[in-house]
């Protein structure tokens, strides 16, 4: 027994030293190994594609931000694949419209009544309003703290606007400023931004008085920061925009596929949530009567 | 001799072997624990300051693929210079790579000689969350990588690898664990060191103590002699004085309780010579009368009368005697130093106790040897020692038989006495202590259990021995040798 003794003290102490030695190692090292780096990337989607334009007047990831969970909704629902394009122009958006490269354009109603009719592009649809029609407006908005009360105190002000090719600027200019009996150049400033976010940002920061925005971007800001001092009569909101008579299945779906959401059905609803608040009653089918009045009013006075 | 504690210590070094051990058992776990604790938080933070970095880059890389992808692409050469640009701000990066969807390398960075040669992988799984994972090359070692998919929505737009330095990560560790194996060892070194002085210091008292414990005579008075101390070793210390202390006492208690039996043998020797005495003084006194009856039975017979007289006078002269030797054996003396003729001794011994033998019908037959040379001694004592032998023999043979008594000069000068008997004998576990005072086999009243113990004091004062023989149902011989010159 005593014999047995002292080995085992000794193979105890060596295994003791040997598992200190073998833990050790193993902590001392960075470890554990990478993971199998293969490259190999998620199944690839074989079905067919489907470009929808998009005018890229701001950051791409934005836009991507904005635009993308429609189209993987679309590519979820539908039996396409569908992948935005931007365009550096509303010019560039409308050629390739018009040559095929993209089968339909989110467009601007402004833009669409400038360009559409003359290059054979036709409106499907657009943004539901509150109204339940197609109808959009567009807002002056001041900063919550700022003394301006109406359109008459923008005398010497300086004002921040959306796109030249935007509805919401050229309703400021024509009808805004001349109901309240002023003119351009009653105004300290006018300054256009190519994203209504950035408005609301620089009225917000100060370093303009007001400033104009779709009515859905003054919304998403909430009434606490912004207060809105004027609002526009309702005009047909930003359409979805094809080569008129274009009868290819795949545009089919895509707009069955839109018009069909339905924001008081819990699914949809939740679809939509996830979406840009400009598109959160989902889409009317509109067609080129819808943008008439848009037409005329550009005839009549030209852009701001 | 027995050694005072054993040279090597024994028990020392199995008290440090053991602590030893077991400390840095204890020691080794908690580093382990220490270390992994700490591993996981050095290299979570690297992960994450990783993840930052390449969340970083992935914001301008994303912008970049997608402007290209929908051929807005803004400056030629834009993602290369970005890239060329980062790795110069952030000097841990050792590589950048940007994969398409396809997982096709689209840019990367430019292999220096802080960069890494061989080109890195895409993440294997490009949608999965921003991973991570060292891996070493062969130029810069250890590197932590990063991969974090680009993607907008449900679209992939590729990925990212980032690769930084890890070696100080793993620089970090091993100094970690340099610092606490060094505090095991300096923890265990200080642990052992004060648990030597203090065994040390334990030894050494134990040393003391053994010291104390041979240098403890019986025949010495007062307790050993040890320092004072206030711990358990002092306790010990005391509890071994106490033990010196009683051992002196009860050595005191037993010379004093010798004495006393000494005493009480001799009171009972002389009641035991009382039953003789009364007899020998009874015997003349019968004579007396039976003269006194005679003379009163014939007064006129003058002749008669004068011899009855003559030997009346001669049984008032034995009971004298008697009287006389009564006196002198009660007597408490002091032991002589004369020459004792043994033979006489027997013969006054014998003529006590003949009538109480002759009483239980035990007859002694003695055989005395002529001309025995004389001895040096104290003839009452040796008288005691006989009479305590015949009686004990006496005891045994009880009316069957006869007691021998004989005396012999040895031819080296020595006297040897024997009494055997045929009696029951002794058996043979009774042996070993019939010597001892106050054993006895004999019913209270009968025996006291002295008489052997007083006479072997006795004897071994005159320089002489008792040796007995033996065996159960046929008798005992007691020998009791003296030497010729024998002293008290
Ligand atoms: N001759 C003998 N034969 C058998 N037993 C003996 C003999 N002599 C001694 N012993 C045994 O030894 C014992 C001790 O004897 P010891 O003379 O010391 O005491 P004791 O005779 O019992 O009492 P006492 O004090 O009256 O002599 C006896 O009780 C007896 O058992
Ligand atoms: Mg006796």
């Amino acid at each position: 027994m005593r014999k047995l003794k002292q080995p085992l003290i000794w193979l105890v102490a060596a295994l003791f030293v040997g598992l200190n030695v073998l833990v050790l190692g193993r902590l001392l090292d960075l470890g554990p190994a990478a993971p199998a780096a293969t490259g190999v990337p998620a199944a690839a989607d074989a079905r067919p594609v489907v470009r929808v334009g998009v005018i890229s007047r701001y950051a791409p990831t934005l836009i991507y931000d904005a635009y993308q969970p429609v189209m993987d909704y679309l590519s979820a629902a539908g039996a396409h694949r569908y992948e935005l394009k931007l365009s550096a122009s509303y010019e560039d958006a409308a050629e390739q419209l018009r040559r095929g490269e993209v089968s339909a354009s989110f467009f601007g109603a402004w833009i669409y009544a400038r360009l559409g009719p003359s290059l054979g592009l036709a409106p499907v649809l657009a943004p539901r309003g509150e109204d339940g029609g197609a109808s959009s407006r567009a807002v002056l908005i001041a900063a919550a703290a700022s003394p301006l009360r109406s359109v008459a105190d923008l005398a010497g002000r300086r004002v921040a606007l959306p796109s030249r090719d935007s509805y919401a600027a050229h309703w400021f200019a024509a009808t805004c400023l001349g109901a309240a009996g002023l003119a351009a150049a009653d105004l300290d400033s006018v300054h256009h931004f190519g994203y209504h976010q950035t408005v609301v940002y620089r009225v917000l920061d100060g370093r303009f008085d007001a400033g104009v925005v779709k009515e859905s971007v003054a919304r998403e800001f909430g009434g606490q920061a912004i207060r809105v001092v004027a609002r526009s009569g309702p005009y047909p909101g930003p359409p979805l925009v094809i080569r008129a008579g274009d009868r290819s299945p795949a545009l089919a779906e895509m707009v069955e596929l839109l018009l069909t959401l339905d924001p008081a059905d819990a699914r949809d609803a939740a679809v939509l949530r996830g979406w840009d608040n400009e598109f959160s009653r989902g889409f009317v089918a509109v067609d080129a009567r819808t943008y008439e009045p848009v037409v005329r009013l550009l005839d009549e006075g030209g852009g701001p | 001799m027995i050694p005072r504690l054993p040279p090597a210590g024994s028990l020392r070094t199995r008290i440090l072997l053991t602590t030893g051990a077991t400390i840095t058992v204890i020691m080794m776990v908690v580093s382990w624990g220490i270390l992994v604790q700490w591993r996981q938080t050095v290299l979570a933070k690297e992960r994450s300051y990783a993840h930052a970095v390449a969340r970083a880059f992935s914001v301008t890389a994303l912008e970049a693929l997608i402007s290209e992808a929908n051929e807005l692409a803004p400056a030629e050469g834009f993602l290369d210079g970005y890239i060329a640009d980062f790795m110069r701000q952030n000097p841990r990066l050792r590589f950048i790579a940007v994969f398409g969807p396809d997982g096709g390398q689209v840019a990367r960075s430019v292999d220096g000689p802080r960069a890494l040669a061989a080109p890195p992988l895409p993440p294997a799984d490009a949608a999965a969350d921003p991973a991570s994972w060292f891996r070493r090359h062969d130029g810069p070692g250890w590197l932590l990588e990063t991969g974090l998919p680009l993607t907008t929505g449900r679209k992939c737009w590729g990925s990212v690898a980032l690769g930084f330095e890890a070696e100080s990560v793993r620089r970090e560790l091993s100094r970690i664990f340099f610092l606490l194996l060094g505090l095991v060892v300096a923890i265990t070194g200080a642990m052992l060191l004060v648990l030597w002085v203090l065994l040390d210091r334990l030894l050494r008292s134990l040393r003391d103590l053994v010291g104390a414990m041979d240098a403890l005579e019986l025949a010495g008075d007062g307790p050993p002699d040890l320092p004072a101390r206030d711990d358990e070793i002092g306790v010990l210390f005391r509890h071994f004085q106490e033990m010196g202390r009683r051992l002196g006492r009860s050595r005191r208690e037993l010379i004093s309780a010798q004495e006393q039996v000494y005493h009480a043998e001799r009171l009972a020797a002389a009641g035991r010579l009382a039953a003789g005495v009364a007899h020998e003084i009874n015997n003349p006194i019968n004579g007396v009368r039976h003269c006194i009856y005679a003379i009163r039975s014939d007064p006129d017979n003058r002749e008669q009368t004068l011899a009855y007289l003559q030997m009346m006078d001669e049984g008032m002269e034995q009971a004298a005697s008697i009287v006389k030797k009564l006196l002198g054996f009660a007597r408490k003396q002091a032991p002589a130093r004369e020459a004792v003729d043994l033979n006489a001794a027997v013969a006054s011994v014998t003529r006590l106790l003949s009538f109480d033998l002759e009483r239980r019908g035990v007859e002694l037959r003695l055989d005395l040897q002529p001309d025995l040379p004389a001895i040096t001694g104290d003839t009452q004592l040796l008288q005691e020692v006989l009479m305590n032998l015949l009686l004990n023999a006496a005891d045994a043979a009880d009316g069957s038989g006869a007691v021998q008594l004989s005396t012999r000069a040895g031819g080296d000068g020595r006297v040897r006495i024997e009494v055997a008997d045929r009696g029951q004998g002794i058996a043979a576990q009774d042996l070993p202590r019939i010597f001892d005072p106050f054993f006895t086999t004999k019913a209270t009243g009968e025996g006291t259990g002295l008489g052997l113990s007083i006479s072997l004091g006795i004897v071994e004062a005159h320089g002489g021995a008792i040796d007995v023989v033996s065996e159960p149902g046929a008798g005992t011989t007691f020998t009791v040798t003296l030497p010729a010159e024998a002293t008290p």
